[in-house]
C-alpha cells in the first residue's frame, strides 16, 4: 500500500470519526438548551377538588412558558406548619419559584420573611406583598363580599336573619370578606350571625335550628367553596331544611357547586376565572424568575352568578373553561 | 507492513474509545446513588370518569402515604386525555422529557398501546397499566411493562351472583308482576373495551346458571356515562314501560343514569331493579339510600396501592418479583335492607 492510500485512509477514518461527533454528540455544535423554570404551586388544601378550572389555566401558561410546574396538596387540610415546610423543601430541591395560598396570610408571611427564601414567592388570594413576596394574586374581598350580600339581600325579607358560614375568619382573605357581607347587612338592617366551622357538624347543627326548637327561616351566606358545598349538600339531603332555608349563597365554585345551582340549591355565587388566575400565577412566576422583581398587588375580577346565568355564553368560558 | 496496519488499528481503537469515553456510551449506571425523589407520570383516559376520578384521588392519597412513611419525595403529574389518543400520545411524550421516573397509563385505546410502549422503551421508563389492559402481544414486548386492573369476569359473576340470590330469596324482587320471567334491559359499556365484553357475558350466565328465568328486552351501547345510560333509558322506558323488570348495567355511572331515567320517568324505583359494577363513592350513596340494588365494590386502596407500590418500586430501581398482571380484589354490596324485607 502506498503512502497515498494510507493517508487516503487515515482521512477516511478521521471524517468518519468527525461526522459520528458532528451528528450524535453536542462535542462540536452544543445544542442550544431550553430553560425549563421548575415552579412550585403549594395550596392549603388536601386535594385539587376546587383547583380543577386553576389547574387547566396552570398548565397553559407551563406549556407556553416552559414550566416545570409541581402541583402540591398537604397533608392536612388547612395546617400552616405542614405548608411551610413544604415550602422549604420545595426550595431546598431546586425550585425556581413557589406560589403559595397561604393557610394563614400574617403567619405565612412572617414564616417566609425569617426563611429569606432565595427565590420570588407568589401568593395566592392574599393582597400582601413585601421584600420576600414578589407578587400577589387575589381578588378584593371587601368588595367581592359586599356585592354577595348586596345581590343576597334584594332576594331576601329583612324578617329573616342571614348566617354566614365560614371555614374560619383566621384563614386568608376571610376577614375582610366578612367586613364587606357585614357592612351592607349592617346598612339594610339584617340581623346576622356568624358560624365558624369546628367540626363537621357545625352547619348541620345551625341548619337545624331553623327546624328545631322553634321553626323559622333564614338566609345563609358561605364565605368559601367549601363551606358552600357542605351547606348545600346539608339543604338538598331533606326537603325540610329547604323549607327553612330561604336562600343560599356563597363564593367559589366547582363542578358539584355548578351542579347544584343548575338544581336550584344555591341562589348565587360570586366566581373568579379560576383559569386565568391559574395562569397568571404561572406567567408571574416565570416573570420573577426571568428577573423582574415585581413587588405588584393584582386582582382578579369577581362576578354574581345565579341559576339562570349557567348557560350564558359570557360566563361559560368562566366556568367551563376549555384546555 | 503487517505491524504498521496494526498500529493503524491500534490507533482506530483508541479514536474509538476516547469518542465513547466522551460521549459516555457505556459508561455505566450513574444513578447507583441513593434517590430521595421519584417522578411519576399518571395518564388517565378521561379524568370525569367516576371510576378513573376515585382512583386518581386514592393514587394520590397513596403517594402522600409513601411520602410520610420513606421521607422520599414524590412528583405525581396527573394528565387527562380527555378520551383522545393523539393527546394521550403528546402527553407521553412531555412526560418522557419531564424525566419522569416511571409511567401509569390508563390507555384511551388499549390497541394503540405500541406506540407508548416504544417511546418508554426508548427512554428506559417501565409503564404500569392500569384499568384499561393492553394486548397481549404488547404486554409481552418488554419486562418493565405491568398491568394492574380488576378481574372483568370476577366482577361479572358477582353481579349476577347478587341476582340471583334474591331470587331465590324471593322471586317476586326481580319478577314483579309473577309471570315466571325477569325481562331486562342491559347497558354496556365501551365496544372496545375488554371489560364490557366480559362483564356482560358472565353477567348473564351466572343468572342463567343460577335458573333465574330470563327475556332479554333490549340492550344499548352507553360508553360507561351516566347521560348517555340516561338518554337510552329514557327511550326504553317509552318503549317498554312497566315491563322492564331488571336493569343490567356494566357499572354504576351507567346505573345511575338509569335511575335518573326511571325517576324522571315517574316510576318508583324500587319496581324496577338497577345492578352495577365498580362500587363508587356515588354509586354506593345509591345504594344506601336504595335506589341501586347492589353493585360489586373494587377495592379502590388495593387497586391504588398497587399501581402506586409498582410503580414506586421501579421507580426507585429495586429489583421486583412482581407478576406482570395484578388483579384488585372485589365483593358484592347489596342493599341489606331491600333483601331483608323481601
Amino acid at each position: 500500500m502506498s503512502n497515498r492510500e494510507k493517508v487516503l485512509w487515515c482521512t477516511a477514518a478521521g471524517l468518519l470519526v468527525f461526522l459520528f461527533l458532528l451528528s450524535s454528540t453536542d462535542l462540536i455544535i452544543k445544542e442550544k438548551k431550553r430553560e425549563v423554570y421548575p415552579i412550585s404551586v403549594i395550596v392549603e388544601d388536601t386535594n385539587d377538588e376546587y383547583y380543577a378550572n386553576f389547574k387547566k389555566g396552570m398548565d397553559k401558561a407551563a406549556e407556553k412558558y416552559q414550566a416545570d410546574v409541581n402541583f402540591i396538596t398537604l397533608y392536612q387540610a388547612d395546617n400552616e406548619e405542614e405548608q411551610m415546610e413544604m415550602m422549604q423543601r420545595e426550595i431546598k430541591d431546586g425550585a425556581r419559584a413557589v406560589v403559595l395560598a397561604p393557610v394563614n396570610e400574617s403567619g405565612s408571611i412572617m414564616r417566609i420573611d425569617e426563611i429569606s427564601p432565595n427565590c420570588p414567592v407568589i401568593l395566592l388570594g392574599s393582597t400582601r406583598v413585601n421584600d420576600s413576596v414578589a407578587a400577589s394574586i387575589s381578588v378584593n374581598g371587601y368588595e367581592t363580599g359586599r356585592e354577595l350580600a348586596e345581590q343576597a339581600v334584594k332576594e331576601e325579607s329583612l324578617d329573616n336573619p342571614v348566617w354566614i358560614f365560614t371555614e374560619g375568619l383566621s384563614y386568608t382573605g376571610n376577614t375582610d370578606l366578612y367586613d364587606g357581607v357585614r357592612s351592607v347587612l349592617d346598612e339594610m338592617g339584617f340581623s346576622y350571625r356568624l358560624v365558624e366551622r369546628k367540626n363537621e357538624d357545625t352547619y348541620r347543627q345551625a341548619i337545624e335550628e331553623t327546624v328545631y326548637p322553634d321553626a323559622r327561616q333564614a338566609a345563609i351566606i358561605a364565605m368559601d367553596a367549601k363551606s358552600l358545598d357542605e351547606a348545600s349538600d346539608i339543604i338538598g339531603g331533606s326537603t325540610v331544611y329547604a323549607e327553612h332555608v330561604t336562600g343560599l349563597y356563597g363564593i367559589g365554585c366547582n363542578t358539584a357547586i355548578l351542579r347544584k345551582m343548575d338544581r336550584g340549591l344555591i341562589k348565587g355565587i360570586m366566581a373568579v376565572n379560576d383559569y386565568d388566575e391559574g395562569y397568571l400565577c404561572i406567567r408571574t412566576a416565570v416573570e420573577a424568575i426571568q428577573g423582574m422583581w415585581l413587588r405588584e398587588q393584582m386582582f382578579m375580577e369577581s362576578y354574581y352568578i345565579t341559576g339562570e346565568d349557567l348557560r350564558e355564553r359570557r360566563y361559560e368560558k368562566l366556568l367551563y373553561p376549555m384546555e | 507492513m503487517k505491524g504498521k496496519w496494526f498500529g493503524g488499528g491500534a490507533a482506530l481503537v483508541f479514536v474509538a474509545a476516547a469518542v465513547l469515553l466522551f460521549t459516555g456510551i457505556g459508561s455505566g449506571s450513574a444513578k447507583e446513588e441513593k434517590k430521595n425523589s421519584m417522578r411519576i407520570g399518571v395518564l388517565l383516559y378521561r379524568g370525569d370518569d367516576t371510576f378513573i376520578g376515585t382512583l386518581r384521588l386514592s393514587l394520590e392519597e397513596r403517594a402522600k402515604e409513601y411520602e410520610k412513611e420513606t421521607g422520599i419525595k414524590v412528583t405525581l403529574d396527573v394528565m387527562d386525555a380527555k378520551g383522545s389518543q393523539n393527546t394521550q400520545n403528546n402527553q407521553v411524550e412531555r412526560l418522557i422529557g419531564l424525566e419522569c421516573d416511571a409511567l401509569c397509563v390508563n390507555m384511551v385505546d388499549r390497541s394503540a398501546a405500541s406506540g407508548v410502549i416504544d417511546k418508554a422503551m426508548a427512554a428506559d421508563i417501565p409503564i404500569v397499566f392500569f384499568n384499561r389492559e393492553p394486548v397481549e402481544e404488547d404486554m409481552n414486548r418488554w419486562e418493565k411493562l405491568y398491568y394492574v386492573g380488576a378481574d372483568a369476569k370476577e366482577s361479572a359473576v358477582l353481579q349476577g351472583q347478587i341476582l340471583v340470590d334474591a331470587y331465590k330469596k324471593n322471586p317476586e324482587s326481580l319478577d314483579r308482576n309473577g309471570d315466571k320471567t325477569v325481562r331486562y334491559v342491559l347497558l354496556e359499556g365501551e365496544s372496545s373495551h375488554q371489560d364490557s365484553l366480559i362483564r356482560t357475558e358472565w353477567s348473564i350466565q351466572t343468572l342463567k346458571d343460577g335458573g333465574v328465568p330470563l327475556e332479554k328486552l333490549t340492550g344499548g351501547i352507553a360508553n360507561w356515562e351516566r347521560s348517555q345510560a340516561s338518554a337510552l333509558m329514557d327511550q326504553w322506558l317509552k318503549e317498554y314501560g312497566e315491563q322492564i323488570e331488571l336493569v343490567i348495567c356494566n357499572n354504576d355511572d351507567m346505573a345511575l343514569g338509569a335511575i335518573d331515567a326511571i325517576e324522571r320517568n315517574g316510576y318508583l324505583i324500587q319496581t324496577i331493579k338497577v345492578v352495577g359494577i365498580d362500587g363508587t363513592p356515588v354509586g354506593q350513596e345509591a345504594l344506601k339510600a336504595g335506589k341501586l340494588f347492589g353493585t360489586v365494590e373494587s377495592d379502590r386502596i388495593q387497586y391504588a396501592g398497587a399501581i402506586f407500590d409498582l410503580a414506586a418500586g421501579l421507580s426507585m430501581g429495586e429489583k421486583t418479583d412482581a407478576p406482570k398482571y395484578y388483579w384488585s380484589s372485589q365483593k358484592p354490596l347489596t342493599n341489606g335492607r331491600e333483601l331483608l324485607e323481601n
